[in-house]
């Protein structure tokens, strides 16, 4: 277990960083969500919009 | 670990003097003293040192986040007010003061380096300082509210807020497959795919088998392990000289089918033949009939007539073809005479049923047979031909006749 205590910062910081890892996780979504971070644009309407792109991207092939 | 070695205040809250504590321990320091004597001057100057306000100082009265109440009362305006901060790592040392520019209030720190500016900015993110007062109000809040100050203290706000955002999103997203239906969508894709596919079809997984058990007869030799692989080997289908091959590989597929009930239909033959033998037998045994040698006769004509017919039709003489055997017609004759009285018997008790019964061939079917005999026989002779026909097609009707009854 990391002993290291972590600011509220750093544990969202990792989160972004490490999201497309965790298990289940879509790669393309994980990846809308770090860069909405990134950019510091993360909201909920935000990533609704960000979604749909993705679903209509897919339903275009 | 960066540790704070000394402080060294002046005039700033109650310290008008200069006061210099140091604070380089390896434990834990506790400062006591009665009300009034400054120790809350030295959170204060600590507060504002990394935070450049001080929170219970704040107020619509005091402006600039408790600033305008920092500096000691009894300071002339051209004294300066400060905090010096030694660390354990002298980089970090710095002096912060406070002093009227032109009747006006200004700060001013001496340590400009990046990496003290990185280290005020990384101290920010971290509740330094913990009031009696907060300790008070965190003990009375509620539930709700208590979360909220161990976030702040923590600084797990921001994970907080985070997850709220994610939350609120979850649930529009909710919302949507609400109001868009999806599980109807859902449900009626699966029919479709149960439909198409004969199987339900509840998650990927399941539809990945059923797609692969789809194209196998393809033969294309293709993974599906995800729905791009089934896009590509959609693609694959569609391309033209793929459909090439698949159209033949269907009509390979339908031959195959179309054998097999080929098959099922010897097979449904070959059953009513034995039949039929089985009765020709039957009805020879059965009947007592003195066999006038001419129709025997008759019968060896017809027999010796077929076998010469189809010798010809291979492309060979009758007469060679008795020689290679070293055979006459008359040894041929002989051998095959019980058969044709076993045939000219059979004529003769078909004949019988087709007159008691009046069992006749349909003329239209006669001249049907006849059409195709002359068509594969070219020299046939077309009489010959349907008395022939008439009398197959007669004796399937007996036959037919007798298995009815």
């Amino acid at each position: 277990m990391d002993n290291e205590i972590k600011s509220g910062h750093q544990i969202v910081k990792e989160f972004f960083a490490e999201i497309e890892k965790i298990e289940g996780v879509n790669k393309n979504i994980a990846d809308v969500l770090a860069r909405l971070y990134k950019e510091d644009k993360l909201t909920d309407a935000n990533i609704v919009n960000e979604l749909e792109k993705l679903k209509q991207e897919k339903l275009r092939g | 670990m960066v540790k704070i070695k000394h402080i060294e205040i002046n005039g700033l809250r109650g310290i008008k003097k200069t006061i210099s504590v140091s604070l380089d321990s390896s434990q834990s320091i506790l400062i006591f003293g009665e009300n009034g004597s400054g120790k809350s001057s030295i959170t204060d100057a600590f507060e504002w040192f990394y935070n450049d306000k001080v929170e219970h100082l704040s107020s619509e009265e005091i402006g600039r986040g408790g600033i305008e109440a920092l500096r000691n009362i009894f300071l002339q305006p051209d004294q300066e007010a400060y905090a010096g901060l030694k660390f354990s790592e002298s980089k970090y040392n710095s002096i912060k003061k406070l002093f009227y520019n032109k009747s006006k209030l200004s700060t001013e720190i001496d340590n400009s380096t990046k990496e003290f500016e990185d280290y005020i900015n990384s101290s920010t993110s971290e509740n330094l300082i913990l009031r009696y007062g907060d300790l008070l109000k965190f003990i009375l809040a509620s539930k709700g509210d208590k979360l909220r100050g161990i976030s702040q203290i923590i600084g797990y706000e921001e994970v907080q807020k985070i997850k709220e955002i994610f939350k609120r999103a979850v649930n529009d997203v909710k919302r949507e497959i609400k109001l868009k239906n999806f599980e109807g969508q859902t449900s009626n894709r699966q029919t479709q795919m149960l439909t198409q596919t004969e199987q339900m079809i509840v998650d990927d997984r399941g539809y990945f088998d059923a797609i692969k058990r789809l194209v196998e007869p393809l033969n294309l030799s293709a993974e599906i392990m995800s729905h791009e692989n089934i896009e590509s080997v959609l693609k694959t289908i569609e391309q033209p000289e793929n459909r090439e091959l698949l159209a033949l590989y269907l009509s390979f597929e339908t031959t195959l089918s179309k054998l097999d009930n080929f098959i099922i239909l010897v097979e449904k033959t070959k059953k009513s033949y034995n039949k039929f033998i089985e009765k020709y037998q039957k009805i020879i045994e059965d009947s007592e009939i003195d066999m006038p040698e001419i129709l025997v006769e008759i019968e060896l004509d017809k027999i010796l007539y077929k076998m010469e017919s189809d010798i010809v039709q291979m492309g060979l003489k009758f007469e060679d073809y008795l020689k290679h055997l070293n055979k006459k017609v008359e040894d041929i004759r002989k051998e095959f005479r019980k058969d044709a009285e076993k045939k000219a018997k059979l004529g003769l008790v078909l004949n019988k049923i087709s007159e008691v019964e009046k069992i006749v061939a349909d003329e239209e079917q006669v001249a049907k047979e006849v059409a195709m005999i002359l068509d594969h026989y070219k020299e046939a002779d077309p009489e010959r031909a349907r008395l022939h026909a008439k009398n197959v097609l007669t004796n399937e009707k007996i036959f037919q006749f007798l298995e009815e009854e």
